[in-house]
Order: C-alpha cells, then structure tokens, then sequence
C-alpha cells in the first residue's frame, strides 16, 4: 500500500489520538472513526508506520508500539503536557520534539539518567527550551546514526 | 538516544560506547537539531509525502543542523 490518502489520515489520527490520550488508538478504533472494516484499518495504520519515520508495531502483533515521537509503552522518558503526565518519549532525543505537536502548550520531559538513576527536566514552548535542570545535562546517542537500519525499530533507540 | 545529567554520566554510563562520543551535546544544541523539519512537520497534512526511506533526502535538515555544531563525517551519515 503506498501513502494514499487515507494512510496519511491515519497517520495524523494515530498522532492525535496520542496527543489527546498519552497512547495509539488501537486499529479498532481507527475503524470505528474512520467507517472502514478492521482488517482495512489495521493494513491502513500499518502503512502508515511503514511510511513515517521513528513508527512502527510491536514485533509480531498488531499493537502500535511507537509513533514518534511518542512511545505506547513507558520509557525513562516521561512527558507532561500542560503539566499532565500521561505521555512517555521514544527516546530522549525524541522526547526533545515532543513540543513541535502540541504547539502553544508547555512541555515537560523528566528523562531518568541511566547513569545515575536521577532526573535529567527540560521544558520547552514552541520549540524553545525554557530551563534545564541540570545545566549541564547533554544528550547522547550511542549507536551511530549512519549504521541505522530504517526498516527497524532498533535505527531509533 | 538518551539524556544524562552531564557528559560525564554519559560516558560512565555501564552502556558507553567510547566511538558515539561525537554524539554528546548540550540540551539545547540537540533541541535545536531536534527542531528539523522531519521531526517538527509531523501535523502537516502532506508530511509522509516528504518522507522517502530510499533517498533520506527528509534528513537533510537534520544533517546540515548537525553541521551547525560541527557534527558530520561517517557516524551520522555515509
């Protein structure tokens, strides 16, 4: 299936429903909201993943896992927005543009150092980094990003 | 692709690999890198038009931020 118009739809519907709910609609929902069978639904928001970038389902299920740059299972990466937590970063890195899909809202990532078991917080609005605690806290990606296999889901983590 | 108090809990980090060090920046710098347009147009209605996983020409962006920070060379792209 290529990026037809209903796979672009499902793509945005999957990112909303994340945005509005902290998880991925499940394809049964997509096929509620959208008037098609399930199996349609799912080969839909299948494609979709396929096309996007950093989205893709639990290996050998029909369950989203991530839809970047939002996870469907927690991570070390908390996000609150508008100072709700209910959403979980792909990865920290991803985390950072979490802001860039809820425009005009005040996003908070509370990333756990995997060094030390404490809090990395950055808060951002629109893209801009209001405060990061601590300030010297970097961001880091262990595996190089030219060695990415972009049919998999280890390319992201 | 993680976020640690300082470089230095990066790189004592038990899962440290010594070759990603290129790859340690600020916050910011990454937030800003994190601003290309592959992962900030994800609500455009035409955004997987932009996307082609044979060319990675919707990375291009992020490649040239990168740069901005003086990251380049074989760890990020061939």
């Amino acid at each position: 299936m290529g990026v037809t118009a209903e796979v672009k739809r499902a793509y945005l519907d999957t990112m909303f429903h994340f945005v509005d709910t902290g998880r991925a609609p499940h394809y049964t929902e997509l096929s509620r909201s959208t008037g098609v069978s399930p199996d349609e639904a799912l080969e839909i928001q299948k494609a979709a993943a396929d096309a996007g970038v950093g989205s893709w389902f639990l290996e050998g299920t029909d369950l989203v896992e991530c839809w970047a740059p939002f996870s469907n299972i927690p991570t070390n990466d908390f996000v609150s927005i508008d100072g709700s937590q209910r959403w979980y970063g792909q990865c920290g890195l991803e985390a950072l543009a979490v802001t860039w899909v809820v425009p005009d809202r005040e996003v908070r990532v509370e990333s756990t150092c995997l060094d030390c078991g404490d809090v990395v917080t950055v808060v951002q609005l629109n893209g801009e980094v209001l405060t990061v605690d601590p300030p010297e806290a970097v961001g880091h990606m262990n595996e190089p990003f030219s060695s990415a296999d972009w049919s998999t889901k280890a390319s992201f983590i | 692709m993680n976020l640690f108090r300082s470089e230095e809990h990066a790189t004592t980090w038990s899962s440290y690999k010594p070759d990603s060090h290129q790859s340690i920046m600020p916050i910011a710098d990454w937030a800003y890198v994190m601003g290309a347009a592959v992962f900030s147009r994800r609500l455009e209605a035409d955004y997987l038009d932009h996307i082609n996983h044979d060319t990675l020409e919707h990375l291009d962006d992020f490649f040239e931020r990168l740069a901005d920070f003086g990251r380049s060379g074989g760890f990020w792209k061939d």
